[in-house]
């Protein structure tokens, strides 16, 4: 197959027709970049939503993940390294949840004070 | 026959993990084509005898006006599905298709508005399928705002299949009147696109733009249907670890 | 005592026949209608606002393009037909938005009556208050416009026809938006597409009359969308009504 046209200025020229057909061809790069530009936006927002409902839901209460809970089983547990990792994990988090009731406790008591 | 398919299908999660694994390969069919199409279009077909090199808008009007018209259809599919089995997943597709085919009715209609100006003098004329595609663009538009009146997600997805069905009954009524309307206001005009009378060196580029545009399309829903079925699971364990697991990424 | 019915009837009532219950259903219809009708000439005024809206937009148009007898006369056909198309959309957002509104709406879903035969009855009453009047003032305004004589028969023909149907069609767009808060221009967005082909065969039956040949085939053809409509759209109706009710 050979190109119909000699050279680019004729190509962008296209006989007179140059500007139709580029402005068409340009509406349609357009088109098709919304096209993928918008989902791709959409799952941006919709997954950053549900990260932040997945984390908020999380902190009140999960495994916060293995370098934490082996830095505070040294400060509570001292020389209990005989336990499973699991029973250590088990452990701070009942820890944590006892001290977000205590954190939110005392959070309404705050806020009953200014009410 | 097995229905096992069709009943898989309806399970957002079973095609979000199916759709994730087709996803790349036909992005990249769909971007071959549509680069073969429209470059072999636009350099490498020869001139039309009567139009000159402005008929290469075909390449790109073409392919979105069938497939404005072609969405249409499958969306009224999506909501008789969503009317009669009541698959999520259906009405999902109905959701996401909706703006899709809009933009593509969009393009066909400035794509051969602009067509129109060196083939008959003016940048727009009332012919029977330019016409006939401003209503579709008018059903588009129904339907995505009818989606944005209504808050309730059962609500507006059985209004917006009922809608849709309408849209869809009326297509045939609405092209055959246009058509009359138009033969009877103008005489014998060049119509704007005479498929079967042309030659092959301009049919396959043709041909393989309008496979590019519905692989286009294709990957475009998958990517928006993907996203609308995080959101309507937002609250299932799979969705959850699916969220998290890129936000390790 | 044996009892033969389709429809859940009181006990006090006493047996009921199968005859009874079809009678119900037309006497059911005619209530419907006779309600609405009451209702609409309680309020007068507001009945009329569709028609004194025609006579304003069909003035529009030679103020806004010109008075020439010539031109206005080609274009009087389609400004008629318009302008009856505006007002019926305009009206049509009174069809159940009122009934929704003190929850009479709500009262007429669980009816055991068939929802389909009463929403036939209320798009037939809203006819006659509307699309009659309408039909009444096309004349005037055609004579206002100029159009030429030989098509007002034409005129009122095609409207005639042409008024339920838009009132069919647009009911669809009505019910679908009666819970929508501001639901007016929605409703007009979803309607519009629906009366193309109705303006487009009403138009042309006047274009036809006035160019002095026959237009039987036009008024065939909206005839034919008209029985369409009337077996179809009280269905569409019903049923939207019932999906936007929760």
């Amino acid at each position: 197959m050979t190109m119909y046209f000699e050279n680019l200025a004729s190509l962008i020229h296209m006989g007179g027709h140059g500007v139709y057909v580029w402005s068409a061809y340009g509406m349609g790069l357009l088109i098709i970049v919304y096209n993928i530009v918008s989902p791709l936006r959409f799952r941006e927002r919709i997954v950053s939503q549900i990260q932040r409902q997945v984390r908020s839901s999380q902190s009140r209460g999960w495994n916060l993940g293995v370098d934490k809970s082996l830095s505070l089983s040294k400060s509570s547990n001292g020389n209990k390294n005989q336990r499973s990792g699991a029973d250590r994990e088990q452990k701070l988090t009942i820890a944590r949840q006892q001290e977000d009731s205590v954190n939110i406790k005392a959070q309404g008591a705050r806020e009953g004070e200014v009410e | 026959m097995n229905w096992t398919f069709f009943h898989k299908l309806g399970s957002p999660k079973w095609f979000y993990e199916i759709s994730g694994k087709w996803l790349p390969w036909l992005a990249i069919v769909a971007a071959l084509l549509m680069a073969t199409g429209l470059i072999w279009g636009l350099v490498f077909a020869p001139p039309d005898y009567l139009q000159g090199n402005s008929y290469r808008i075909i390449f790109i009007h073409v392919p979105t006006a069938f497939l404005a018209s072609a969405i249409y259809v499958m969306m009224a599919f999506a909501g008789i599905v969503t009317l009669v089995w009541k698959m999520k997943l259906a009405d999902m597709a109905l959701k996401c298709c909706a703006p899709i085919g809009a933009s593509f009715c969009l393009l066909a209609l400035i794509t051969g508005a602009i067509w129109g100006k060196p083939t008959w003098g003016t940048w727009w004329v009332w012919d029977a399928r330019l016409t006939s595609m401003l209503i579709l663009l008018f059903l588009y538009m129904g339907v995505i705002a009818l989606r944005g009146a209504m808050r309730n997600t059962n609500t507006s997805a059985k209004a917006c299949a009922i809608l849709t069905l309408v849209g869809v009954i009326n297509i045939p009524i609405i092209k055959f009147s246009v058509q009359w309307w138009n033969t009877l206001h103008q005489g014998a005009t060049l119509k704007l696109t005479e498929k079967p009378s042309m030659a092959p060196e301009m049919l396959w580029p043709l041909l393989i733009s309008i496979a590019a545009f519905y692989l286009f399309f294709t990957v475009v829903l998958i990517l928006r249907l993907r996203t609308e079925i995080l959101d309507r699971e937002r609250r299932t364990k799979w969705v959850h670890k699916t969220v998290l697991a890129r936000q390790e990424n | 005592m044996p009892l033969q019915m389709k429809r859940p009837v009181m006990k006090s009532q006493g047996p009921v026949v199968m005859s009874d219950t079809s009678l119900r259903g037309g006497r059911a219809f005619l209530g419907m209608v006779k309600r609405d009708l009451t209702l609409a000439f309680r309020t007068p005024g507001q009945t009329l606002n569709p028609v004194a809206f025609y006579l304003m937009v069909a003035s529009l148009f030679p103020l806004g393009i010109a008075p020439e007898k010539e031109l206005l006369s080609q274009l009087a056909g389609g400004i008629v037909w318009i302008g009856a198309l505006l007002a019926v959309l305009l009206s049509l957002d009174s069809l159940f938005r009122s009934d929704q509104e003190d929850g009479s709406l709500d009262q007429l879903l669980l009816s055991p009556h068939p929802l389909p035969l009463l929403v036939l009855a209320k798009i037939s009453a809203h006819w006659l208050t509307t699309g009659v009047a309408l039909i009444v003032m096309a004349p005037l305004l055609a004579l206002m416009l100029h159009l030429p004589t030989q098509a007002f028969p034409a005129l009122i023909l095609s409207l005639l026809v042409g008024t339920p149907l838009m009132s069919l069609a647009g009911a669809i767009g009505a019910a679908l938006t009666v819970r929508v808060q501001r639901g007016g221009i929605l409703l007009t967005l979803l309607s519009l597409p629906l009366y193309i082909p109705v303006l487009i065969f009403g138009t042309g039956a006047v274009q036809t009359a006035v160019e002095g040949m026959s237009y039987s085939g036009h008024l065939l053809w909206m005839a034919a969308l008209l029985i369409f409509g009337l077996c179809l759209a009280p269905l569409a109706i019903a049923a939207s009504l019932r999906i936007v009710a929760d």
